[in-house]
């Protein structure tokens, strides 16, 4: 009688056993689309007779196991951290660029209108309106420079601000790891999954933020360092960034008070959407106002040099046409009219001589157009040019390198679903059909390279 | 799909196209298109020594068809060596197989799909 009621036991419980089995493909098939989900395996194991009569005790559920690639989800993130650092250089240069303007609607517009009225003074130059229109353009002159050096002096805050919102994120994100790492150290069981579940999703998020270093521990929790190793969390504790405003422009660098010790960590971080931030707005764009003060400067300091040398209507030493400037840095921002000028049309230089009606000045000035300004080997129009193009290059190339970065996480993502879960059979089997495929086509690589290059020989 | 009447120009923008099919096959992991696409690389590059030495009448199209190939180019190499560096560690921390011998050449191993595929 007895060994009947074993016999029903042991069918009772391979059904139960069969029934949790249904119960996790459910749950694999109805997280299917769950942000960070990943495809639980069961491990069946065999109950062992306990006696020699016994055939066996039906079968036990020895694990249920989630199928993770750590090696396949550490060069995730590596990638997740080179693609959210381009893709936020090419969004703020978009911007920036956008800024600037149309061709033949902006700078270039306002220079070659400035210097195409001394064109017209140098052809009537005792005509008051010739003299009043000079005026005019040389302030749409000194506006337009004006405004693109506030255009870029923005985009540099922009980056600032975002950057402080982006440190907000992350301390948020630290807090949830240190809280996920408590859960995970403390629990056990089918929960803990869930746990790393959500602990990939976060570290995914953390990663494209900034470059982090990640350690496992062997509980299943993790510590996050950033920069040069700074502490970010360490299990159940996660040490804040702030920002801290420095002067003169007030941009935060980036501090961290781990092990009570607050450091300046701003210059170690490069990677990700921080490290991109923080290039924007100390690197590329004040490189950017450079070439734009020096553009400043050089034309200041022509056409001053020109109308110092001159005089104006009524025979006077001429005056500088623009405010002097200081020195290069800031140039753009600080080009202005003289008020002496701007006030008495008469006041404008056109004549080399005293003598009236002479014209050498203003001819000298239409000319500038047509050579390389001061301090650079380029015409005025052409430098201005030569900015937006280097901008359009920068956006450019960062757009194509944040696509190129987005297909290769792209890549792993999809190689990760193919490889979890799967027997090391199957997946080497997998894996070496598909590097053989690429093999088939890389081969050909290099005569597609020559020929690409031949075919460029004949274009360039 | 509409084809340019300079056979070169044409040429170079199949290249392209199939290129860009060799790139998204790699992002997809899609061995199935990868050996797709040999035949028709295989071939059309076959032709571009003979066509080469052609003038061009549009060289600016060329040019921009040539550039567009080269990141296609780069992008699939990209690609590739990122497939081939994790699918190699993977093999190797998984199944102590090596993808590539100390020689740097392809390793060949006698595995077949179909005999080691598991019933689940």
């Amino acid at each position: 009688m007895s060994d009947l009621f074993r016999m029903l036991r042991t069918a009772a419980h391979s059904l139960e056993t069969q029934r949790y089995a249904l119960d996790v493909t459910g749950q694999n098939i109805a997280n299917v689309n769950t942000q960070g989900y990943v495809r639980r395996t069961i491990d069946f194991a065999e109950i062992p007779p306990q006696d020699p009569w016994s055939a066996g005790g039906g079968v036990d559920i020895a694990a249920v196991q989630a199928a993770r690639a750590p090696l396949i989800e550490g060069r995730l993130r590596y990638e997740q951290v080179l693609s959210a650092h381009d893709s936020a250089i090419a969004d703020h240069l978009e911007v920036v660029l956008g800024a600037l303007g149309q061709p033949g609607a902006s700078l270039d517009a306002a220079l070659t209108r400035f210097y195409t009225t001394y064109g017209a003074l140098a052809s009537n130059p005792t005509s008051a309106p010739a003299r009043q229109q000079v005026l005019v353009e040389a302030q749409a002159l000194a506006t337009a420079f004006r405004d693109i050096s506030t255009q870029l002096q923005n985009a540099r805050a922009a980056a600032d601000q975002e950057l402080r919102n982006t440190l907000t994120e992350i301390n948020a994100l630290a807090a949830e790891l240190a809280e996920l790492n408590a859960g995970i150290s403390g629990s056990a069981g089918a929960n803990v999954e869930a746990l790393h579940d959500r602990q990939a999703v976060v570290l995914s998020r953390l990663s494209a933020l900034a470059d982090i270093d990640v350690i496992h521990r062997a509980d299943g929790a993790l510590d996050v360092a950033i920069g040069n190793g700074r502490a970010l969390v360490v299990g159940d504790r996660h040490y804040d960034l702030t920002a801290a405003g420095t002067p003169p422009l007030g941009f935060a660098n980036i501090l961290t008070n781990g092990a009570d010790v607050t450091t300046d960590i701003t210059s170690e971080i490069t990677g990700g959407r921080i490290g991109a931030l923080l290039q924007i707005r100390d690197t590329t764009v004040p490189s950017y106002q450079q070439q734009l003060d020096q553009l400043a400067h050089g034309i200041v300091t022509d056409v001053n040099a020109l109308t110092t040398s001159g005089f104006d209507l009524d025979g006077n030493a001429g005056l500088e046409l623009f405010n002097p400037l200081a020195g290069v840095a800031g140039a753009a921002a600080g080009i202005t009219v003289n008020a002496a000028v701007a006030g008495n049309v008469r006041r404008v230089v056109a004549a080399g001589t005293s003598a009236s009606g002479n014209n050498d000045v203003a001819r000298a000035i239409a000319a500038l157009q047509d050579s390389a300004v001061s301090g650079g080997s380029a015409r005025p129009v052409a430098a201005w040019g030569a900015l937006v193009s280097r901008i359009a290059t920068d956006a450019r190339g960062a757009k194509d390198a944040a696509a190129v970065h987005d297909d290769v996480v792209q890549q792993l993502r999809t190689l990760r679903d193919q490889v979890s879960g799967v027997s090391i059979d199957e997946e080497a089997a997998m894996l070496m059909r598909f590097q053989r495929s690429y093999e088939a086509n890389a081969r050909f690589f290099q005569v597609a390279d020559r020929a690409l290059e031949q075919l460029m020989n004949l274009v360039s | 799909m509409a084809t340019h009447p300079d056979p070169l120009i044409e040429k170079v923008e199949r290249l392209c196209e199939t290129l860009e099919r060799i790139g998204d096959a790699l992002v997809s992991v899609d061995a199935d298109a990868l050996l797709e696409t040999e035949e028709t690389l295989a071939r059309l590059l076959a032709t571009f020594d003979a066509d080469s030495s052609q003038r061009v009448a549009d060289s600016a199209a060329l040019k921009e068809r040539v550039l567009r190939a080269r990141a296609a180019l780069l992008r699939c190499r990209r690609l590739g060596s990122c497939f081939t560096s994790v699918a190699g560690a993977r093999l190797r921390t998984r199944s102590g197989m090596m993808l590539y011998g100390p020689a740097g050449g392809f390793v060949e191993h006698g595995v077949s799909g179909a005999s080691v595929k598991v019933a689940t």
